[in-house]
């Protein structure tokens, strides 16, 4: 226990805390015998929830908390939505939903939602900084909730949430991608939802004004990454034409 | 002026000279309150004293028995000695013509003079 109690002390630091303020006060637990303490480990949640609290008086963990929330909910649906069709495989033989027609909507809808993901997770950093480790639990309850995923979707869904959207938007979260990356994820992300919305609106669901609203919702995570990208370069070459002007 | 906890961190900076960092200063003040003093509310201090220009810090040596992890050594500035002498000389004036029985139990005190 006593191990576990301080591996959880180390990953939670390591996630939440600025390097410096983490080696203070690992060494203070350790110096102090509360290393693998649960007091120790507590001392350390309380000091990372303590350090949330001015975070917040900005607009920035808000306005990621308002714009996520909803296609994150939508997202979470669309995975637990692939869940259920993948349970029915093999698909029975249909003449407007072909077994080909449906495979390659899951297969797009699954690339959607991956790249969407990503997205969200790079633009969560990007706008709410440090204060996202609080966006993340509230948007990740607002999707589970909002989605129905918990009380209707079962396990297939909370599994299929976790494998299609947490996992990936951690991974955009921690780790951002280079500048052709980011155009190839939002070439593909795009592509790949007019092709989704394409095939429900052969179903008739919606309308194009919605729809309109839904891309603009939906795609804006994806815009993100590419403004990051594209701003360092531009900024290295203004820079180099100052230095060149002066 | 300061708040009481605050004092607390600058009396034991005070008392600890050179070795006052966080694990030193939170033994002080366990030691001196019999209470336990949890790094949230040591270090969300110390950034606030640091603030108002009372506390200097900077990041010290690491040591053995610290698992090779540095220290945040403190140093209080001449601000905050008067900001803690201050807070002192007015704990002591409010507490004037009090006499405390017992072992200085809150809930133990004999009033003999309650005009300021």
């Amino acid at each position: 226990m006593h191990r576990i109690i301080w591996l959880l002390t180390l990953r939670f630091s390591a996630l939440l805390m600025d390097t410096n303020e983490r080696e203070v006060v690992l060494g203070d637990l350790e110096e102090r015998g509360l290393a693998g303490e649960w007091r120790g480990l507590m001392d350390v949640l309380a000091l990372i929830g303590a350090r949330q609290i001015p975070l917040w008086r900005s607009w920035r963990p808000w306005v990621a908390l308002l714009t996520l929330s909803l296609p994150a909910a939508g997202m979470v649906g669309c995975a637990g939505s692939i869940a259920g069709i993948l349970s029915r495989f093999p698909w029975p033989k249909d003449p407007v939903f072909t077994p080909q027609l449906v495979a390659s909507i899951t297969f797009w809808a699954v690339v959607a939602i991956i790249l969407w993901a990503w997205s969200a997770g790079f633009a969560l950093s990007k706008i709410a900084g440090r204060a996202s480790i609080g966006v993340v639990p509230i948007i990740g309850a607002a999707a589970l909730i909002g989605s129905g995923c918990l009380w209707s979707g079962g396990l297939g869904c909370v599994v299929a949430a976790t494998v299609l959207v947490a996992v990936p938007a951690v991974i955009g979260w921690r780790r951002p991608l280079s500048f052709r990356w980011a155009v190839a994820g939002a070439i593909v992300f795009a592509v790949a939802l007019w092709f989704v919305f394409r095939e429900q609106n052969r179903t008739d669901y919606g309308g194009p004004l919605a729809n309109v609203a839904i891309y603009t919702l939906f795609l804006w995570p994806t815009l993100v990454p590419l403004a990051a990208t594209t701003t360092k370069p531009l900024a290295a070459i203004t820079s180099k034409m100052r230095a060149r002007d002066s | 002026m300061i708040g009481e906890f605050e004092y607390l961190v600058l009396a034991a900076c005070l008392r600890l000279g050179d070795d006052a960092y966080g694990a030193s200063i939170a033994g002080l003040i366990e030691e001196a309150t019999a209470k336990s003093c949890s790094s949230g509310a040591l270090y969300l201090t110390l950034d606030r004293l640091e603030a108002k220009g009372l506390v200097a810090t900077r990041m010290g040596e690491a040591t053995k028995e610290r698992g090779g992890r540095a220290k945040r050594i403190v140093q209080i500035t001449g601000e905050g000695r008067t900001a803690a002498a201050e807070f002192n000389r007015a704990i002591s004036r409010a507490s004037q013509g009090i006499q405390w029985e017992g072992n200085g139990n809150a809930s133990h005190y004999l009033v003999t003079n309650a005009s300021f």
